[in-house]
């Protein structure tokens, strides 16, 4: 990876990783949601009266690129990452378009904690950056309850320090 | 000491100046019929309803009263719905008298508050008598540089001596010759356009007497015609003036308007070379404010100086910036880049020092965006698939949504990650700099960033 290293070269601060249970969860929405859809599918054909031959075919492309994206989910939220340094928080994100961001804390315009239905379930939130522009809002998710809660008081109080208007 | 004005009304002729177009066209098509011997409906309608408008917008004007009050302006009014519009005064990021035919015609003139992130209109103050527009944005200026920090170079800030004569001093000035702004608009593909669409109307109607050609010489005709008269009105005697702590831009043929902002909201500046201005000594210049231009880059609302001549602009930006890299430090992407970009791989090219970035990017329309490093609000590193085969990279330095936007495009990843590296250098710095200078500024000053829903 071109951009693997810390991203604040006079820290020594690595990538905080997420919550791999970010995983465990999209995994749960993805699995359950192709699953179905393939069940379906499959069920259609078979009422349909095509041959075993292609509900074979299709169930056996079905469960392989269901088993692709499980795959690539974790993938995805391995390469999920927050860096906190002095005075910038830097985000990256995404394995085969690879980015990284990074938004000084006083220009932060409001931080927003969500809590999604499957999140809740599985104790973890989201944590949204807003600048002045739009193209530089950057999404954390995956964050446990309390790291998600301590990462915006601390962006909020970093932010009051630096105050700075536009 | 806090500015603070009374409560007052707009000019009485506003509801005259609102309403005057549909009135002209009424009264116009009135007579025209009247000419032919009968009123018709359409010229009825039109006068109704420029009555009733006459009627609903002196209720209007009745209603509405607007004041200073310590850092904000209010502006309570209302057709219907009684509205109380309060504009805090550090807010404004740019003040514009601005003037249409109709209100040039009855001695009115509008004073436009650019507000970030506000819609178009709702701080407009239309109409004020002329004296009394210029009086008021002298006023309202005032009040501004009262609550507001200085944030940069203006020395008086620095010293906490009040220097208001360094104010006036213009660091540079320059007015657009009626002559160039003609010259330069005949070199454009609008002007070709016209030209076609006179020979084809000419040639449709004399040679060969065919319909299709007169179909399409009209829209043709109409549509370059009307871009190049807006140009032509827009850009008429069009003068840019950098002063200690402010920019303006006045000028204008049937709608004048003379736009005014503050240095330290000047978000960005993009010059602008279009394909057909080339090898001419022309260019055009827009200046980034917040909040403007983010719907409709073409809108009036936009500070553009039409036409000017390159080396004018290059003055006005040295005086605004300082120096910034020069085009001819300005690094391109690697020759392996053309297997991206074919096209336009060339034309890309960027570079930064340790307060500007500046890009270049176009071939058709070639734009140059200056962007001071204190203002950007992220840096993104962007890395598709086959950029990373390539080892290229993308980086963004992303300032306030408008025209101003510095790239550096299809870069060698490596030599990336160091520039990278200076460049977020640089930036904290800067916006140290800019923090240093604002807080050693006033003290007691309004602490004008609003955490949103934090403080309860």
């Amino acid at each position: 990876m071109a951009f693997a290293a810390p991203p604040a070269p006079d820290t020594d601060l690595g990538w905080t990783p997420i919550s791999a249970r970010l995983a465990t969860a999209r995994r749960l929405v993805a699995g359950s949601v192709g699953g179905a859809v393939l069940a379906g599918w499959l069920g259609f054909l078979a009422l349909q009266g095509a041959g075993e031959k292609l509900i074979a075919l299709v169930g056996l492309v079905g469960v392989l690129s269901l088993l692709a994206t499980l795959w690539l989910i974790g993938r995805q939220v391995r390469a999920l990452g927050y860096c906190e340094g002095e005075s910038e928080f830097h985000l990256r994100r995404g394995r085969l378009r690879q980015q990284v961001i990074t938004i000084p804390s006083h220009r932060l315009q409001y931080v927003v904690v969500r809590l999604g239905p499957v999140e809740q379930l599985f104790g973890l939130a989201s944590v949204t950056v807003f600048t002045a522009t739009p193209l530089a809002a950057a999404t954390l998710p995956g964050l446990t309850l309390a790291q998600a809660e301590d990462l915006r008081d601390r962006l909020a109080a970093a932010n009051k320090a630096e105050a700075s208007s536009l | 000491m806090r500015v603070r004005t009374q409560p007052e009304r707009l000019s009485p002729l506003t509801p005259l100046a609102k309403s005057s177009v549909m009135l002209a066209a009424g009264v116009g098509i009135a007579a025209r019929d009247l000419a032919q011997g009968d009123l018709g409906f359409l010229a009825l309608m039109l006068v109704g309803l420029a009555v009733v408008g006459l009627v609903a917008g002196s209720f209007s004007w009745w209603r509405t009263r607007f004041w200073i009050e310590g850092a904000e302006l209010r502006i309570d009014g209302g057709l219907l719905t009684l509205t109380s519009t309060i504009i805090k005064l550090d807010r404004v990021q740019s003040v514009e008298l601005h003037r249409p035919l109709t209100a040039r015609l009855l001695g009115l003139a509008q004073l436009r508050l650019e507000v970030a992130g506000g819609s178009s209109d709702e701080a407009d103050l239309a109409f004020l008598s002329l004296p009394r527009a210029k009086d008021f944005k002298a006023t309202l200026l005032r009040a501004k540089a009262e609550v507001t920090t200085p944030l940069d170079d203006a020395p008086s800030a620095v010293d906490g001596v009040a220097q208001p004569e360094a104010h006036d001093a213009v660091e540079s000035a320059v007015t657009v010759p009626v002559s160039t702004l003609l010259a330069s608009q005949s070199r454009t593909i609008e002007a070709a356009g016209l030209v076609l669409a006179v020979g084809l109307g000419l040639a449709g109607l004399i040679v060969v007497n065919a319909a299709w050609a007169t179909a399409l010489a009209v829209p043709l005709g109409l549509g370059s015609g009307s871009v190049i008269a807006a140009r032509i009105a827009r850009g008429y005697r069009q003068q840019v003036e950098v002063f200690a702590d402010r920019l303006e831009v006045t000028g204008g043929l049937l709608t004048t308007s003379n736009q005014v902002i503050r240095r330290d909201r000047v978000q960005g500046i993009v010059l602008i070379e279009p394909l057909t201005w080339r090898g001419t000594p022309w260019c055009r210049l827009q200046f980034a404010s917040l909040g403007v231009g983010v719907i409709n880059p073409e809108s009036d609302r936009t500070v553009l100086v039409v036409v000017i001549a390159r080396e004018d602009a290059e003055r006005v930006i040295a005086a605004l910036t300082g120096p910034v890299p020069a085009r001819e430090r300005l690094v391109r992407a690697p020759k392996r880049a053309v297997l991206l970009d074919p096209v336009s791989r060339g034309f890309h090219a960027a570079g930064h020092d340790q307060h500007h970035v500046v890009s270049v990017a176009g071939w058709f329309t070639r734009r140059t965006h200056i962007v001071e490093l204190a203002r950007v609000q992220a840096i993104r590193v962007i890395q598709g698939p086959l950029q990373r085969r390539l080892k290229l990279a993308d980086l963004w330095l992303e300032v306030p949504l408008g025209p101003a936007r510095a790239h550096l495009r299809l870069r060698d990843a490596a030599q990336l990650d160091a520039e990278r590296a200076a460049l977020l250098r640089s930036w904290r710095v800067a916006r140290a700099q800019k923090i240093g200078a604002r807080q050693g500024g006033e003290l007691g000053a309004p602490d004008d960033f609003a955490p949103c829903p934090t403080q309860e």
